[in-house]
């Protein structure tokens, strides 16, 4: 049997395995776990020599573990300041200081760019400034699903904007690329996606009087300063800032222990009188709460390692490379995505590398393209099996409607910026004024 | 700076073993999701974080 | 049911601890491959030539201990002449790279200047596998004597001995932005800072035996994928950093250098067309971090990396089974080649086996030997070693050439030349006998 039909049996089987145990078990991310346990056992029926799965499997669990803590570390971060009370007097503080509803958005837009635009994880915007956006937003009139629409995809822009892009670095560094130029490229399209995305969001929603928000909202916790609201997010920022501008002044902190000092500032920086156990309590909650992302993060990782194990990245990575040009051009936007949503930052290097030689031989401008695929491919964060800044959004706003009720309002937007980026695929010579 | 590079790293070392630890609290009690699935979960996302408190991964 | 089941507190209880048991299991079978692969000890039957062998950690005192440490020896002819340094695996998994090291190291002989050879520069990164990847641990070759066991690593330091990462790797001196991860990349991370992240300094390291032992041509040997535009090349600079300048203004300019290592690599790969595609092409000066660059900017020595195609970095392959390394004959990579998108002229019926990666190496470090003494004299370096063609001709008798070379550590005759490759001396002088 030619490798192409074994693994596209095996390719099938793993599907299968991931829709059974979804239906079956109601969770994704054991789900993943499952069709990875699944596709491994049958890998080795078809390919012995491949020998026990069982360290590669395990291997898996490592491969965004510190993702993982990130994921962790922020949630802890979220949840101590938001207990301190700054989020519902920043709350208070912006509701009655701008009136106009758009301004009002496009300030929430540009705030929620910053946390993934400078570490380049969009989740991070979420965790750092989703609760504020989504209580904002409720108030403005927008209802839940646009909400979470809001938060996903300023959370994908972020973390497509620059100066960290993970996707274009991961592709910079395949291609022995330098990381420069590519400023312009990815924020004019991140700003019209953005406005258009704030538009439709904004659309139709019927802001409440500002004293009506201002009554529904949390009074203002005693004791609360500026300072104290400040200091917390003054020091992760300059955390972050240090990290880029001075890096070899200071170790390397990592994100997780970044959030974890600033949860300590926060700690120190809480005015209500606040016990040991309160404290436990809220780390206890917050490791529930956070649990589920974890095991998603770390389910995937397991899944990705089955998929290269047994062949089935290699079938979908050259098929997608083997089509003809047209037809690139057409299913890019679909396909990065998708890949996205089971690679993460993978596909930079499973699908992005290659394509950027590919065109590199065609003579095109490869960063322009580069700074596309990089635009692409964040939006697969909300799909299927990882969907991990989409499932974010979602827990930001408690949406517990349908998924596919989420992306599907998501859509337009998505399709701005995917149209956007098709066209600098397409005629990357057109932007080169850009860089 | 090297003194200061092995402190961080002991930090993490110990922040992971942290999380091993609250994980197995959660796994055998906790408030929500309190079901056999969830208990295969727990179990399988203490590995990484354990294996790596032990400096074997 | 994923719903809670009521079901007795005893029964529970039991439940959860089989679960608990079964997956603690399966990770301590994982666990133990792990601990295995970490620890493995390679030995290398090490040629009467050996004059010295140094450590890392005497250049750079604080990796002493540390699995960033790692032996240097030394093959030095007592005749006049030049000091040739050849690295081998800076990126443990590409295996051919280590391969061509030991060979070089078990039959080199030296008549005139000196030969410095790292087999396991990132000793470190060689004790893990690529997460995500499923590379196999180990790959075997056949001798007459037995089989002997040869270790694939990882391309980054393993994150036990470096973490964690931060969110965006920031190159020293050129402050260059890189993807998180390659702050453990040994070839990003030249020329390296003493006082840095344990990659660092083990890149510091590298630069610091250029320097101090007066290396006049340095010789990185590393493994691409096919569908990379510099796989099967040379890369040599043809300016070099202006180092006063720089130190003076702050400034990078770039100048001719007094011996041009582009030109030794143009001649050398033409030379080889005959045997086997050789490419040459120059150092980007706007790409920081690889050794290419960093060490002919960081000292005065020549420095030519040199890449055999492997297509298991290629990623789309099919299953990734120890015979893909080894021999190198996939269905994808074939259908992706006959599209036009690869870099080499592969031919899934001959594959890239090791014995042809390993042979491309030697022969190809070789061949810069001869071209570098013919255009600099007094610099000239005469050693001998196995050759691609001797190889080719064993392989066409049906023998492995790469066993072929391999001398038996267990052979008592051997006694005095059983190198332990660790991180650390095993005995008294790391040979293995002596324990």
């Amino acid at each position: 049997m030619s490798t192409t039909m074994l693994t596209l049996i095996l390719l099938i089987v793993m599907l299968i395995a991931f829709i059974l145990s979804s239906i079956k078990l109601k969770s994704p991310d054991i789900s993943m776990v499952v069709a990875a346990v699944v596709l491994a056992i049958a890998g080795v029926i078809a390919v012995p020599e491949l020998g026990s799965p069982i360290r590669y499997l395990v291997e898996g669990l490592f491969v965004n573990l510190d993702l993982a803590m990130l994921f962790i570390a922020a949630s802890i971060f979220v949840n101590i300041y938001a207990y301190s009370g700054a989020l519902s007097t920043v709350t208070r503080g912006i509701v009655s200081k701008v009136g106009n509803k758009w301004v009002l958005m496009s300030i929430l837009g540009i705030l929620m760019l910053l946390p993934g635009a400078i570490t380049g994880a969009g989740s991070i915007s979420i965790f750092v400034l989703g609760g504020l956006v989504d209580i904002v937003l409720t108030h403005l009139g927008v209802n839940q699903k646009k909400r979470t629409v809001f938060i996903f995809f300023f959370a994908i822009l972020s973390a497509a904007a620059p100066p960290i892009n993970l996707w274009t670095m991961l592709m910079c560094a395949q291609a022995n690329m330098p990381y420069v130029g590519f400023t312009w490229l990815l924020l004019i399209p991140i700003i019209i996606a953005g406005a258009v995305c704030i538009v439709y969001v904004g659309w139709g929603a019927k802001p409440e009087s500002k004293e009506a928000i201002l009554a529904q909202l949390p009074e203002k916790t005693e004791g609360m300063t500026w300072w104290r609201i400040l200091l917390p997010v003054v020091v992760i920022a300059a955390l972050f800032v240090l990290a880029v501008y001075a890096p070899w002044n200071l170790p390397v902190l990592g994100l997780p222990l970044m959030f974890v000092i600033s949860a300590i500032v926060a700690l120190l920086c809480n005015p209500k009188k606040t016990t040991v156990k309160d404290y436990g309590e809220i780390l206890d909650n917050t490791m529930e709460q956070v649990f589920p992302l974890v095991a998603n993060v770390l389910s995937i990782g397991v899944l990705q390692s089955a998929m290269a194990a047994t062949g089935v990245r290699g079938l979908l990575g050259s098929t997608f490379l083997g089509l003809p040009l047209i037809l690139i051009y057409c299913l890019i936007v679909i396909v990065g995505p998708i890949m996205q949503g089971c690679f993460n930052y993978g596909v930079s290097v499973v699908l992005g590398g290659p394509l950027i030689f590919m065109f590199n031989t065609f003579g095109m401008d490869v960063t322009v393209i580069c700074a596309a695929l990089s635009l692409i491919f964040p939006m697969g964060d909300g799909l299927p099996p990882s969907r991990i800044t989409g499932r974010l959004a979602c827990e930001e706003t408690k949406y517990k409607g349908s998924y596919t009720g989420f992306l599907k309002s998501a859509l337009l937007p998505m399709l701005v910026l995917g149209v956007i980026a098709v066209i600098m695929i397409v005629t990357p010579a057109t932007f080169d004024f850009l860089y | 700076m090297v003194f200061l590079q092995n402190l961080v790293q002991i930090i993490y070392y110990v922040m992971a073993g942290l999380i091993a630890l609250s994980l197995v609290k959660s796994f055998f009690k906790r408030k929500k999701n309190d079901n056999w699935v969830y208990d295969i979960m727990y179990a399988y996302c203490i590995i990484p974080f354990l294996l790596r408190v032990l400096h074997i991964k | 049911m994923a719903n809670t089941v009521k079901s007795s507190p005893s029964k529970r209880l039991i439940s959860k601890i089989i679960i608990l048991v079964v997956v603690l299991v399966i990770g301590a079978i994982a666990a133990a491959q792990f601990w295995q692969l970490r620890h493995f000890k390679e030995e290398v039957v090490v040629s009467d030539a050996l004059t010295d062998v140094k450590w890392f950690s005497d250049y750079v005192p604080s990796l002493k201990g540390t699995w960033l440490d790692t032996p240097v020896f030394f093959f030095d002819s007592g005749v006049e002449g030049g000091t040739v340094f050849i690295n081998g695996g800076p990126h443990p998994y590409e295996p051919a790279s280590t391969m061509a090291a030991y060979l070089m190291m078990e039959n080199i002989e030296v008549t005139k200047g000196k030969v410095i050879i790292c087999p396991r520069s990132n000793y470190s990164g060689s004790t893990e596998g690529m997460l995500g990847d499923a590379y196999p641990m180990y790959f075997h070759v056949e001798s007459e004597w037995g089989t002997s066991k040869f270790r694939i690593g990882d391309r980054y330091t393993h994150p036990l001995d470096q973490w964690p990462d931060p969110f965006v790797y920031v190159n020293y001196p050129s402050g260059q932005s890189q993807a998180y991860q390659d702050i453990r990349n040994l070839n990003r991370t030249y020329p390296g800072r003493e006082d840095g992240t344990p990659t660092e300094r083990a890149a510091y390291a590298v630069l610091e035996i250029i320097r101090q032992e007066n290396v006049d041509l340095a010789i990185d040997m590393h493994e691409a994928e096919i569908l990379y535009p510099v796989t099967s090349t040379y890369v040599a600079p043809a300016t070099v950093l202006d180092r006063e300048h720089f130190e003076e203004t702050g400034e990078m300019v770039y100048v001719e250098p007094e011996r041009n290592s582009l030109d030794v690599a143009m001649m050398a790969g033409m030379n080889l067309s005959g045997q086997f595609l050789m490419k040459s092409e120059a150092s980007p000066s706007s790409l920081h971090g690889l050794s290419h660059r960093e060490w002919a900017d960081w000292s005065d020595a020549m420095t030519i990396l040199m890449e055999t195609p492997e297509i298991f970095i290629d990623k789309i392959t099919g299953p990734r089974t120890e015979a893909l390394m080894t021999e190198g004959k996939d269905e994808f990579l074939q259908k992706v080649t006959d599209a036009g998108l690869t870099y080499f002229p592969y031919d899934m019926e001959f594959g890239t086996p090791m014995w042809y990666r390993t042979g491309r190496h030697l022969t190809g470090a070789l061949e810069t030997l001869t071209w570098a003494s013919m255009f600099y004299p007094d610099i000239a370096v005469e050693a001998t070693w196995p050759t691609f063609l001797e190889m080719q001709e064993l392989e066409n008798q049906g023998i492995d050439s790469v066993g072929y070379f391999l001398k038996n550590p267990d052979d008592p005759a051997n006694a005095d030349n059983v190198y332990v490759i660790y991180k650390e001396p095993v005995g008294e002088n790391m040979l293995k006998w002596s324990e």
